[in-house]
C-alpha cells in the first residue's frame, strides 16, 4: 500500500517536471544579470521550455500551466500581467495544429519551427505591449533577445530531452 | 422497515455521487476543450485590469514577488560571485594600470576635497550673513540587494530585497555610489520594484551644475535618458554634471544623476553615472523634504500680524497679496 502511494507520488512529481522546468526558467529570465546597459536582452528562456513540452508533451504543459508560468514571469520582472502568458497562449494555438506532424521531424526543422514560433512570441508581446504603453517600441532588443533565445534553443532542447526520459508515459521520439 | 430506509438513503448518495462525478467530468471536458480560449480570455482581462491599475492586480504582483525574493536572493549569490571574481582577476590582470589610474583619481580627489572644504567654509560664512538655518541633510538610507532584474525589452525595472517592512516607500530615491539609479514604483511587504531613470515612463526633475537651467530628464529605454522643458536659451555645455533638483518633492536636491554628452538633433543626451555592470546593491533613501505651512495657517498669521499692526484684518486675500 505503501509502495504503491510512494511510486504515485514519484510519477506525480515527475509529471509535474514540465511545469518545474517552466518554474527554473521564469527564475533564470528574471535573475540579475551583469549587463553594460540597463536594457536586459538575454535568451528568453521561458520560450523555449514552453515550445518544447508543448510539442512534446503538451497533456504535461497544459493551457493552464503555460498561463500560470506566464503569469508568474509578468509578475516577477514587472512587465503588466498577462501580457506574456497572453503571447505564450497565442503562440501555442498555433503551435498545437501543427504539433502531431512536428514532433516527427529531424532536429533542423524543430530548430527552424522553433525559430518561427519565437517570433511569434515576441512578435505579440511588441504588439501587446506597444498597445498597452501606446508607446512604439524599438524592435532592435526585441530582435536581438530573438536571436539569442534561438541560438540559445539547441542547448536548452537537449537538456530537456534528459528531462523528458524521467518522465513515464510521453511520446519519445 | 429500517433497513429498507437505510437502502434507499445509501442508493441516493450512490446516485447524488454519480450525478456529481458526470457534472465534473462534464465540466472538465467543457474546461480541457476550450481551455485555450478561455485562458486567453482571462489573460486579456488581466491585462486591461492591469492597465487601469488594480489594487487586485498590484497586490498579485506583489505577492509573487515577495513569495519569490527568498529564491531569487539564493539565484543572485553565484551570479554576483562569478562577476566578482571575475572583475578582481580583470583588476589582477592589470593591477599596473589600474594603480596608475587610482593615482590619478585619488590626485583629482584630493583636489575636489580641497575645493569643498574651502567652498562649505564660505557657505556657512554667507549662511550665518543671511542668517539661513543650515539645510536638513539627514536622509536615512536603507541597503538593498538587486534580486531580479525586468527580463525583457519592454521595461527597465529592477527587484530589490527590501520593502514596506524595511521602511521603503513608494517615490524614494534609490542611489549606488556614484549616482542616481531611479525610484521606487510598487512596494511589496519584502521587496519592491524600483524605475530606472532610463524607462521610458521615468521622469527626473533635474539641474544643470554649470548653467543652473532646470529641466526634466526624460527616459526612452536608451542607456542616455534626454534632458527636456528646458528654458528658452539654456546655457548648458557638454560635460555639464546633471543633478536632481528635487522640485517634485520626493527626490532630495542635488543628487548626481549623469553628465550631459551630446547636444543635437537627438536632443541633449545624458549619460547617468551609474555603473550598471556592476549594480548588485543599492541604497533606498528616505527624504522627507520640509513641508510648507498650509496657505490658511499663513494667512491666519498674518492676520495675526497685520490685527496686531493695526492693519486691515477683514480681507484675508488682500493681506496674503501684499
Amino acid at each position: 500500500m505503501i509502495e504503491a502511494r510512494s511510486r504515485s507520488l514519484g510519477t506525480l512529481l515527475r509529471r509535474s517536471l514540465p511545469a518545474v522546468t517552466g518554474l527554473l526558467a521564469v527564475i533564470a529570465d528574471a535573475a540579475p544579470l551583469p549587463d553594460p546597459a540597463p536594457e536586459t536582452v538575454a535568451p528568453f528562456l521561458l520560450v523555449i521550455v514552453v515550445f518544447y513540452w508543448t510539442l512534446h508533451a503538451p497533456e504535461l504543459m497544459t493551457p493552464l500551466v503555460t498561463f500560470l508560468l506566464g503569469l508568474s514571469f509578468d509578475a516577477l520582472v514587472g512587465g503588466p500581467l498577462g501580457l506574456t502568458a497572453l503571447a505564450l497562449l497565442l503562440a501555442r494555438g498555433l503551435l498545437v495544429r501543427g504539433q502531431r506532424g512536428l514532433v516527427a521531424q529531424p532536429g533542423p526543422v524543430l530548430w527552424a519551427s522553433f525559430a518561427v514560433a519565437a517570433a511569434a512570441v515576441e512578435a505579440f508581446r511588441w504588439l501587446l505591449a506597444t498597445l498597452y504603453w501606446l508607446h512604439p517600441f524599438r524592435f532592435e532588443p526585441l530582435a536581438t533577445e530573438l536571436a539569442l533565445t534561438v541560438l540559445a534553443y539547441p542547448l536548452l532542447a537537449r537538456a530537456l530531452a534528459r528531462v523528458r526520459t524521467m518522465i513515464p508515459r510521453t511520446r519519445h521520439v | 422497515m429500517s433497513v429498507f430506509l437505510a437502502r434507499d438513503t445509501a442508493l441516493r448518495i450512490v446516485h447524488a455521487r454519480g450525478r456529481a462525478l458526470r457534472l465534473f467530468g462534464l465540466l472538465r471536458a467543457f474546461f480541457e476543450r476550450f481551455a485555450l480560449t478561455l485562458l486567453i480570455v482571462v489573460s486579456a482581462g488581466l491585462l486591461v485590469l492591469s492597465k487601469a491599475d488594480l489594487k487586485l492586480v498590484r497586490t498579485v504582483e506583489e505577492m509573487v514577488a515577495d513569495g519569490m525574493a527568498p529564491v531569487m536572493g539564493l539565484v543572485r549569490e553565484p551570479v554576483v560571485a562569478a562577476q566578482r571574481l571575475a572583475t578582481r582577476l580583470g583588476r589582477f590582470l592589470a593591477v599596473y594600470e589600474e594603480n596608475a589610474r587610482l593615482r590619478e583619481e585619488n590626485r583629482r580627489l584630493l583636489e575636489w576635497r580641497a575645493k569643498a572644504v574651502r567652498l562649505a567654509v564660505q557657505n556657512r560664512g554667507l549662511r550665518e550673513m543671511l542668517a539661513m538655518p543650515e539645510p536638513e541633510t539627514a536622509v536615512r538610507r536603507t541597503v538593498a540587494r538587486i534580486i531580479a532584474d525586468s527580463g525583457g525589452p519592454f521595461v527597465q525595472t529592477r527587484l530589490i530585497d527590501a520593502g514596506g517592512r524595511r521602511g521603503v516607500r513608494e517615490g524614494m530615491a534609490v542611489i549606488d555610489e556614484r549616482g542616481l539609479v531611479g525610484r521606487v514604483v510598487h512596494v511589496g511587504e519584502a521587496s519592491a520594484r524600483v524605475l530606472l531613470l532610463t524607462d521610458f515612463n521615468s521622469r527626473i526633475p533635474v539641474v544643470v551644475a554649470g548653467s543652473r537651467d532646470r529641466a526634466l530628464l526624460v527616459g526612452d529605454n536608451t542607456p542616455r535618458p534626454k534632458l527636456r522643458f528646458l528654458p528658452l536659451s539654456p546655457g548648458l555645455r557638454i560635460g555639464d554634471r546633471v543633478l536632481t533638483s528635487g522640485a517634485d518633492g520626493l527626490l532630495p536636491p542635488g543628487l548626481p544623476v549623469g553628465e550631459i554628452t551630446a547636444v543635437g538633433e537627438q536632443g541633449i543626451v545624458v549619460t547617468p553615472f551609474v555603473d550598471w555592470r556592476r549594480l548588485d546593491e543599492v541604497a533606498v533613501l528616505d527624504y522627507r523634504p520640509v513641508v510648507p505651512p498650509p496657505a490658511e495657517g499663513l494667512v491666519a498669521g498674518r492676520r495675526e500680524v497685520e490685527h496686531a499692526a493695526g492693519g486691515d484684518a477683514g480681507h484675508p486675500v488682500a493681506a496674503v497679496e501684499r
